[in-house]
């Protein structure tokens, strides 16, 4: 059996900057690794690498230069995210693969909860049954009931990041894509965000992060793959 | 599995003016203007092509003179296409009809039935001297409704949804706030269960709180009710907020097209660079 979920195959990607006398550079030059179902994939190295770039060109927020990238989709079968249509993006998007950027962007004055809960209700979840699972999210994340009903615009660094971090996980995506997830997080919530990446393969999904803490996330890590 | 499309536009152009040999030499994006200097014809919009599927936002920005507003005018048959094709596909529906090939009642019809439509300015959308209820009647009217009793009951429904205040829905708007005149205008847009909303810079000129509000009701209304919108912003805080895909225009050409946070992370047209750069 086939259990191969993800294959990145020669990947680069080039920036042309236009504004900048059309100079280009190449932070992701030829990039090859395969993720197989409920594996963890730690990808490290310095800044400037290429980590973050490779992530947004598997969620095709940026569009890879060169190469391919073969995803075992349900929806559509085995498809290439670098050349796949924009529709089809979307759909997995929504139902097969999660993303969770660095920095929380989200619109002001929406509560903690329904932030949590957006993933669910793009789906289609109903609003209650949606915000039960929020409400459970939140508390195992530490997020204090009182903040609930606050916009996370007005938190801390570390519980924006984890209502980001509860946003991705929540839609139990087939793909999860986590960029640092423990940056500007504390010791002890560090290890909550561990064991719910454990929890998470344990019930099917694959996890592709990329992070500088190795001492946090490589005792969960199957793989490492370094950047230079 | 497919999605449907349930607009296709097709090769659409709009000019004003007669138009000469060098307009195409002298106009557009390259040369960074809409009117051509030899004959002072202005082209408001050349050659767009998009389709739009079923329960999709689609964005449309670029900054003011574009294009951007001719080309939802047109999709809402309220500016006449110089050429082109607009194919309507009905969810469930047969064969898509070509919208610039109605006739006038039938594109009339269609246009009170299945489309709602909010403008920046409200006074254009809504009758100003008509209660908030009346304004919604007005809009069912239109769309052929008679009973009476389903016509209060979807006003009832609208309010609600809406969150506009119960005890002034007897009130005329102009006597209501920017962001209020809003929630009336989507109220009546919504009221015939269209089945496509157009959105033509909803939260230009309100205050940023007010702003946060209304984005958010649109939101809400597009995840609970699946309906599809295109939306013209010159903000593009309010498409990414939006919008999951994005067509960026300039002097009436569509320059670029993709998925939103590609558009704003990896923009490739060295105008689209300019533009997301240029957001605060």
């Amino acid at each position: 059996m086939n259990t191969t979920l993800l294959e990145v195959e020669d990947v680069t990607k080039t920036f042309i900057l236009h504004l900048i006398d059309g100079r280009s550079i190449t932070p992701v030059q030829a990039v090859s690794f395969r993720v197989a179902i409920q594996d963890h994939l730690l990808i490290y190295g310095r800044s400037g690498s290429g980590k973050t770039s490779i992530l947004k060109c598997i969620y095709r927020s940026y569009l890879a230069s060169g190469g391919q990238i073969w995803f075992s989709s349900e929806c559509y079968g085995r498809i290439d995210l670098v050349t796949a249509n924009e529709s089809s993006v979307l759909r997995l998007r929504e139902r097969e693969m999660g993303y969770c950027s660095q920095f929380l962007r989200v619109l002001p004055r929406v509560s903690a909860l329904d932030v949590i809960c957006e993933p669910l209700y793009r789906q289609g979840v109903a609003r209650e049954v949606a915000q039960e699972q929020g409400r459970q999210w939140l508390s195992d994340l530490g997020i204090r009931p009182h903040l609930w009903q606050a916009s996370p615009v007005t938190f801390s660094g570390g519980e924006q990041q984890r209502i980001n971090l509860g946003r991705a996980f929540i839609a139990a995506p087939r793909l999860l894509l986590l960029d640092e997830p423990t940056a500007s997080l504390d010791g002890a919530t560090k290890e909550i965000v561990v064991r719910m990446i454990r929890a998470a393969q344990a019930n099917g999904t694959t996890v592709i992060s990329v992070s500088h803490d190795l001492a946090a996330l490589g005792p969960c890590a199957n793989y490492q793959l370094a950047l230079a | 599995m497919t999605t449907t499309s349930l607009l296709h536009v097709a090769d659409l152009h709009k000019r004003y003016g007669p138009g000469c040999a060098a307009c195409a030499e002298l106009t557009g994006p390259s040369q960074g203007r809409s009117q051509c200097p030899r004959c002072g014809t202005v082209y408001a919009c050349v050659a767009a092509n998009f389709s739009l599927q079923t329960g999709e936002v689609l964005g449309i920005v670029g900054e003011s003179g574009s294009g951007k507003s001719t080309l939802l005018q047109m999709v809402n048959l309220s500016i006449a296409a110089d050429q082109g094709q607009i194919w309507y596909h009905e969810p469930g529906g047969s064969a898509p009809v070509d919208l610039l090939r109605m006739d006038a009642y039938a594109a009339r019809r269609f246009r009170n039935d299945r489309l709602g439509i909010v403008h920046q300015r409200p006074e254009l959308g809504l009758n100003m001297h008509f209660s908030v209820g009346g304004n919604v009647a007005e809009k069912l009217l239109l769309a052929e409704w008679r009973h009476v009793g389903r016509i209060r009951g979807r006003t009832s429904e609208l309010k609600l949804q809406t969150e506009l205040p119960p005890e002034r829905i007897d009130d005329e708007p102009y006597t209501f706030s920017g962001g209020m005149l809003q929630r009336v205008q989507i109220a009546k847009a919504l009221a015939s269960r269209p089945s496509l909303l157009l959105l033509d810079e909803v939260t230009s000129g309100l205050d940023l709180s007010v702003q946060a509000r209304v984005l958010d009701l649109i939101r809400r209304i597009q995840w609970e009710e699946q309906i599809t919108m295109l939306l013209v912003s010159h903000d593009l805080g309010v498409i990414r907020q939006l919008a999951r895909r994005t067509i960026v225009m300039k002097n009436g050409h569509i320059i670029e097209a993709g998925l939103t946070d590609q558009i704003m992370e990896d923009p490739q047209h060295p105008y689209t660079q300019l533009l997301v750069s240029s957001a605060l």
